[in-house]
């Protein structure tokens, strides 16, 4: 089958490689339809994950037919159309019985490496590092996915892929990161980083209940996508290269901060002044630091007893991050990886309700050969470039 | 004032500020994990041996003479330095390095196998949630099949009869293989049990696993310890921890393995993480060497502790 392969910095291929085959009972294949390409997939390529291996299949946003199914999958046969979500759930642990799936006892075959850096392992994902079980990804023609029974999610004929494809990540991802905030009618929401992630957590803190939500980032064309479809009094755009933005938000808050501060950017921040070079410094040397840039931002800006949610992804260790504010503050944070399981039905109706049409956020479609071009664009913080899809069989 | 006076002056410092209740009283003795007590610290109790006292103080002596007559020297002040060192050594009869490194040579420490060349004991301890009864983890413990499905070193076991079995031990590719028997004792606790290799086997391995059900579930808190006996003092201990898969790693794949089993019924699998990355052959031949060298570092840590 065909595959985006990972070889190393920006240097990823489309191979053939070996078809996956049912290695447990509860196993089930998938032929992908259509697959993705995630801000995490970039950490990837920039080689900024230092756990991945190289000849390991790219992506974790992938949906399609099932073609095979283990022995003692029940819930999904042939033929069924299914999304399936990012993190891998066993749906037998503790915390897959608390709706906690990102934090699966059980997927990660690599659990014991992982516990050594973080003190307890995550789930398995798909098309990662050797922490989260280097599980082969879904930007192939072909994708064994484990736990058939408690993954793939089937959906509707009537819904296109392309409506239904980021309920598998993104957008439980956007919405758990709203969810996060506790927000209350009338509460401000700050999101910093207007891409995919940031897209989706806007929309879903204005369905549950956002008074005001502003949006920070560099790039025009994301900041402007900010307001498609969006109520132009309650969304505002903030250009961080063009104003101070701890001022801004004070003038927008009346002085007092917004409710609560969300990160869609993560470990590839950018920021202005003397910190940025100094963060990009200690990445490029291997230092193993994420940079703090928008961290420190939100904790200084958010409002006293107000929430930091962080979807955006973290790796290792963070320098200089202000505890001190945290503390006096009294700041609440709520960190990451999206427990896509638990939203899979909840945003399901509120796409098929045409509360949200979550293909607005694709930019450009292309077939899986043209993956390398996707992803120099992608890095390239191209203007236009906002989200690729791709089809492994056209 | 003595560390008693302070213990009992903090104790009746707390107990004005703050009445226990029924929830934050301090546990009893009985009620800590083994694993949470510590050995009390013994502070500069002599851990140096006699005749190793004597040949100190002489070369603290020595040192000092040579230090004294070339003071004004970086050599004598160096030589001066050392003395101390020395000095102390043989006169109290107590070393900070030995403290360090838990050697005892004294003959109350040879009695705790603390000794230069005493063997020495690699301690494993895990404990792990499991979400099934305290009876079912005990019956899965004692059904082998079942358990050696958690063990990618184990190829096959023999079931003799209901406490002895035998254990076929292999490396990842096959190349070592060897076999290991088993005994099993039921304790009077149905909720525990131990096991130990038997002489036969050539390695000194025994352990214990015991099973309590969860404060505020139907979970099981399982916890398992293992012992293995390694020769030639501290330096064996140390090569075997490094060169040898007994670590803490290994126990906690193994549980890991037994919860997905337990929990799923499957062993969660990913081929690109059991396999290896294909596009790098060189990492399989690496691991076939390492493996090679732990089985036979294994088998040569039994012969060891045999003679």
């Amino acid at each position: 089958m065909k595959a985006v392969v990972w070889h190393g910095k920006a240097d990823v291929r489309v191979e053939q490689v070996p078809d996956p085959f049912i290695q447990n009972p509860g196993d089930v294949i998938i032929k992908v339809s259509l697959t993705a390409i995630c801000g995490t997939d970039l950490h990837t390529y920039e080689e900024i994950n230092p756990n991945m291996q190289r000849g390991s299949i790219l992506g974790h946003e992938f949906m399609g037919e099932v073609i095979e199914t283990g022995p003692e999958v029940t819930r999904v046969q042939k033929g069924d159309r299914v999304v399936v979500p990012s993190p891998i759930a066993c749906g037998g642990c503790y915390f897959c019985k608390n709706a906690m799936q990102a934090l699966c006892d059980n997927s990660n075959p690599n659990a014991v490496a992982a516990e050594k850096i973080y003190g307890f392992a995550p789930a398995g994902i798909f098309g990662s590092s050797t922490l989260m079980g280097a599980f082969p990804g879904g930007q192939a023609q072909f994708v064994r996915v484990p736990y058939g029974d408690v993954g793939p999610f089937k959906v509707p004929q009537k819904l296109s892929d392309e409506q239904v494809l980021f309920l598998g990540d993104i957008f439980p991802t956007g919405y758990m990161a709203a969810e996060n905030c506790h927000i209350k009618s009338g509460d401000t929401i700050a999101i910093w980083g207007a891409g995919p992630v940031g897209q989706f957590a806007l929309r879903s803190a204005l369905l549950l209940g956002a008074e005001r939500v502003i949006m920070i980032d560099r790039i025009k064309s994301r900041l402007e996508l900010s307001s498609l479809r969006t109520p132009k009094d309650k969304v505002f755009a903030l250009n961080f290269e063009e104003i101070d933005i701890d001022l801004a938000l004070k003038e927008l808050t009346g002085g007092r901060g917004p409710d609560a501060c969300i990160d869609a950017v993560g470990l590839e921040a950018h920021g202005k002044g003397s910190w940025f070079p100094y963060e990009q410094l200690k990445q490029a040397l291997h230092l193993n630091q994420d940079p703090s840039t928008v961290l420190r931002e939100m904790i200084k800006a958010c409002r006293k007893g107000g929430t930091i949610s962080i979807p955006g992804l973290y790796e290792t260790l963070v320098d200089k991050f202000p505890m001190g504010s945290v503390f006096h503050k009294g700041l609440h944070i709520q960190a990451g990886q999206p427990h896509v399981h638990r939203y899979l039905k909840p945003l399901l109706t509120l796409i098929e309700n045409e509360a949200l049409d979550p293909s607005f956020v694709i930019s450009h479609r292309m077939n899986l050969d043209e993956a390398p071009l996707a992803y120099d664009l992608l890095s390239k913080r191209d203007e236009h470039c906002m989200k690729v899809v791709m089809r492994p069989w056209s | 004032m003595s560390r008693n006076a302070l213990q009992k002056k903090k104790h009746s410092k707390s107990s004005s500020m703050h009445t226990p209740t029924p929830v934050d009283r301090a546990p009893q003795s009985a009620e800590i994990p083994a694993v949470a007590t510590q050995e009390p610290k013994e502070g500069h109790k002599p851990n140096v041996a006699a005749t190793e006292r004597v040949v100190s103080s002489l070369i603290g002596a020595s040192l000092l003479a040579y230090g004294v007559t070339n003071l004004f020297r970086m050599s004598g002040q160096g030589s001066s330095l050392a003395s101390v060192f020395f000095l102390a050594r043989g006169l109290t009869g107590y070393c900070p390095i030995y403290q360090a490194l838990h050697i005892d040579s004294t003959p109350s420490g040879h009695s705790k196998n603390m000794g230069i060349r005493d063997p020495r004991s690699i301690k494993l301890r895990h404990t792990m949630s499991l979400d099934a009864s305290p009876q079912e983890v005990m019956e899965f413990c004692r059904d082998n099949n079942q358990l050696a499905r958690c063990f990618s070193q184990v190829k096959h076991v023999h079931q003799i009869d209901s406490f002895h079995s035998n254990w076929i031990v292999s490396d990842q590719f096959g190349v070592v293989r060897f076999p290991v028997a088993v005994e099993m004792t039921q304790s009077l606790d149905p909720l525990s049990l131990s096991w130990v290799a038997l002489p036969v086997s050539q390695c000194p391995i025994h352990g214990q696993i015991s099973c309590k059900p969860e404060p505020h579930g139907h979970g099981t808190e399982l916890t398992v310890s293992v012992e293995v006996m390694t020769p030639a003092g501290l330096l064996g201990k140390t090569l075997i921890e490094w060169l040898s898969p007994i670590k803490d790693e290994t126990l906690s794949t193994i549980l890991h393995k037994m919860k997905q089993l337990m929990e799923t019924g499957e062993v969660s699998k990913s081929h690109d993480f059991e396999l290896g990355p294909s596009t790098e052959s060189d990492l399989v031949w690496s691991r076939l060497v390492k493996n090679y060298l732990q089985v036979k570092t294994i088998k040569t840590m039994a012969q060891g502790s045999r003679l």
